[in-house]
């Protein structure tokens, strides 16, 4: 089982959305990381064949999509960014049209239906009209359309986007239980949520696909540019103006840890220490730190850290991430 | 089958479609009723005007034969002889009611028969001859021989054909009083009324899936494409047919229910004009235009659901239908006679929504289709055409569903 996307581009009028990207997506969970723009969205709605790419081609086990058609879709569950559904429609009556689509016998569909409500907490909305859901629930319906067929190729957009952090951890563990045997292609610009789960990560840039690899080959290609520092709090809006802080924390008596991203060591000329400073208040020496795939991603793409904001706190206990991306943007 | 059944359940479950399909209901006891406000007989108005006329002009009710209507205009110009009068408006209210209002159903149209060939002005009945009426219906045919030779003048064929439709018209005409063109007009407006509701339903059935983005996962189900494509054109024309025939029925049931069973027997020439080409009574046109509105109708969806799978906003869609229901009607204002006529034909809400236009108002007209030596009577036309556009605008709809991408 494997899907072969070969030279795949596509342009809207003067902008290249997707330029030349090639990259073969075995069973297991896969991240497709970028900034806005970058033409994820764009290439997950070529391999939903909804969209058609100007050149290349898309082959799942060998064959184009294009001639496999209903055999494909058979096979195939999609989550779009932007979760579309009837207003008028409760979550069961949307379920049901959905698995009818689907070619779910009815019988079946209720069996399964009933399963995943189950799996995503919607039990008790089953009667609901999804208008008046919230928008994580309706996030988990637009889930459970998706996962409906048991589809052996998955694609989802944006996918936790307006989860709560318990239904995201909940939501990865279900992802991971199901991606057995499976392709599941998750975009996000949630990073963690591919970290702890992804077997490969694909990167995209301005259309192209500039880097792919599990997750600690990609951690690679920032090793030793990822710092750790305690500083005053005083000289935190000097260092924000030089520094790429991708995340702080406060410290006792008056300190700040930072985390940043930089080529080397040094700090940046004028951040020594300054003659009023003594050695209890002047900046500890920078350590390097372990590289996770958010920095790789804020790296890559600085101008985009703002769409780390929703980050929960990572395992290192790191704060606010929508202070980190305030801070970032001021480099 | 079950993809066609949930499609009708989402569209019925629809706020606009019920808000819409009772809104018809509605208008169709409303429309059904108000044609009996308008009767005014013997200083009475409404059903009871109604029961009144029935009674005035019981004597002249059934066969409309030269004798009878020998006899009938000798009473009228009697009357005028008694009183001095030269006209019936110069008669006491009393005597009109008495003497002239008994006559006037089985009269109506004898003046015309005797129009003047060149103008078509009729002569007034005080100067008809009752020995003119020996060959009435022979009379009829000649009075449409000169209509048409003014109406299609350069089109021996048209002329030929109307005179072949007539020579089927059934004569004596039958009348039987009671029943007004008022109820007819009303129809036409309900399926105006209608054709416009059946629109604004259809016009979102794909355009609204491609604006919500719900589109993208339906498309990428096993049977999201041509089945579903399929499933929604075949629900929305089911729901618009349904609710359409459902209006139809109810309209005539109440109108001639409300008029009296026995006044729909009247010839439809008896109503309009007697040289009319259609050999219907009152009921069988109600039907016949029923019928023909429904075609109509279908074939006009057909085409907002066309439009709706090439239109990717729901308020886009639905000006395009309205627009499509309405452009029969600009047409006929706008376009010149020819290219007119033709349009008509071809567009497909012509028939149910084009009000002058309607079917009904062309088959009280003398226009047809003129294609080389053959000519076509243009109702005929607006309904085998609007027949053919019904299936191809749905395929049409399907394929064009099928195959959207972007």
């Amino acid at each position: 089982m494997e899907l072969r996307i070969e030279h795949i581009s596509k342009t809207f009028r003067d902008k290249r959305a997707v330029d030349g990207v090639s990259m073969t997506v075995t069973p297991g969970v896969w991240g497709l990381l970028g900034a806005n723009g970058a033409g994820k969205t764009t290439l997950m709605r070529m391999i939903a064949g909804i969209m058609r790419p100007d050149e290349g081609q898309i082959l799942y086990d060998g064959l184009p999509i294009g001639t496999l058609k209903g055999r494909y879709r058979e096979i195939f569950g999609y989550l779009p960014q932007e979760f579309g559904f009837y207003p008028e429609f409760t979550v069961k009556d949307y379920l049901e049209y959905v698995a009818a689509l689907k070619g779910l016998p009815a019988r079946d569909a209720k069996r399964r239906i009933g399963g995943l409500l189950e799996m995503l907490g919607l039990s008790d909305v089953y009667r609901k009209k999804i208008v008046k859901l919230s928008g994580g629930m309706k996030r988990r319906v637009g889930i459970a359309q998706a996962l409906l067929n048991e589809p052996e190729l998955l694609i989802m957009d944006e996918p936790t986007s307006g989860l709560d952090p318990g239904e995201r951890v909940r939501f990865r563990n279900l992802l991971s239980e199901f991606a057995k045997d499976r392709i599941v292609l998750i975009s996000t610009h949630i990073v963690p949520d591919v970290e702890y789960i992804a077997t490969r990560n694909a990167v995209m840039k301005d259309g192209r696909l500039i880097a792919e690899g599990t997750t600690e080959e990609l951690v690679k290609l920032v090793d030793g540019k990822v710092w750790q520092r305690v500083i005053p709090a005083e000289r935190l809006p000097e260092y924000e103006r030089r520094l790429r802080i991708v995340n702080l924390r406060n410290e006792a008596d008056g300190r700040v840890s930072i985390r940043y991203l930089a080529e080397s060591e040094s700090s940046p000329e004028g951040l020594r220490m300054t003659d009023g400073e003594t050695e209890e208040n002047a900046d500890a020496a920078p350590v390097p730190a372990a590289p996770r795939l958010e920095d790789l991603y804020l790296w890559l793409f600085p101008q985009d850290s703002s769409h780390s904001a929703g980050t929960p706190a990572g395992p290192n206990g790191f704060g606010s991430a929508a202070r980190i991306s305030m801070q970032t943007k001021r480099q | 089958m079950r993809i066609f059944y949930l499609e009708l359940k989402r569209i019925l479950k629809t706020r606009l479609t019920w808000l819409l399909l009772l809104a018809s209901l509605g208008m169709t006891l409303l429309m059904a009723w108000l044609p009996t406000t308008f009767v005014k007989a013997d200083g009475l108005k409404g059903l009871a005007a109604v029961r009144r006329l029935k009674e005035i002009q019981a004597d002249t009710a059934g066969e409309v034969t030269p004798e009878k209507l020998r006899t009938a205009l000798a009473a009228y110009q009697q009357c005028l002889d008694e009183y001095g009068a030269e006209t019936v408006g110069e008669l006491p209210d009393d005597v009109w009611n008495r003497r002239i209002l008994p006559l006037t159903g089985i009269l109506h149209g004898v003046n015309e028969v005797y129009a003047d060939p060149d103008t078509g002005i009729g002569p007034g009945l005080p100067n008809i001859a009752l020995a003119e009426l020996d060959d009435y219906y022979g009379d009829c045919r000649a009075r449409l021989a000169s209509l048409m030779l003014m109406e299609q003048k350069d089109h021996p064929a048209a002329q030929a054909e109307a005179m072949r439709l007539y020579e089927k018209v059934k004569t004596p005409y039958h009348f039987y009083p009671g029943f007004n063109t008022d109820a007819m007009d009303y129809q036409i407006l309900l399926s105006f009324l209608l054709t416009l509701f059946a629109a604004v339903i259809a016009a979102p059935v794909f355009s609204s899936d491609y604006q919500t983005g719900a589109d993208d996962i339906l498309r990428c189900t096993r049977h999201g494409r041509f089945a579903l494509g399929a499933a929604k054109t075949g629900a929305v024309l089911l729901v618009c047919g349904a609710a359409f025939s459902v209006c139809m029925i109810l309209f005539i049931l109440i109108t001639d229910s409300l008029f009296g069973w026995e006044t729909v027997g009247t010839s439809i020439q008896m109503l309009y004009s007697v040289t009319m080409l259609a050999d219907m009574t009152v009921l069988e046109t109600q039907w016949f235009t029923a019928g023909a509105c429904l075609i109509s109708l279908l074939a006009s969806v057909g085409l907002s659901v066309f439009l709706s799978s090439r239109i990717r906003t729901v308020s886009a869609a639905l000006a395009a239908s309205i627009l499509s229901c309405l452009l029969p009607l600009l047409v006929y204002f706008a376009a010149p006679e020819s290219v007119g006529l033709w349009l008509r034909a071809i567009l497909p809400a012509s028939g149910a929504a084009g009000v002058q236009v309607s079917v009904l108002f062309t088959m009280l007209d003398y226009e047809f289709l003129n294609i080389a030596s053959f000519a076509v009577w243009l109702p005929r036309a607006m309904a085998a055409v609007s027949a053919a556009e019904l299936p191809l605008f749905a395929a049409a709809a399907v394929w064009s569903y099928n195959r959207h991408a972007l």
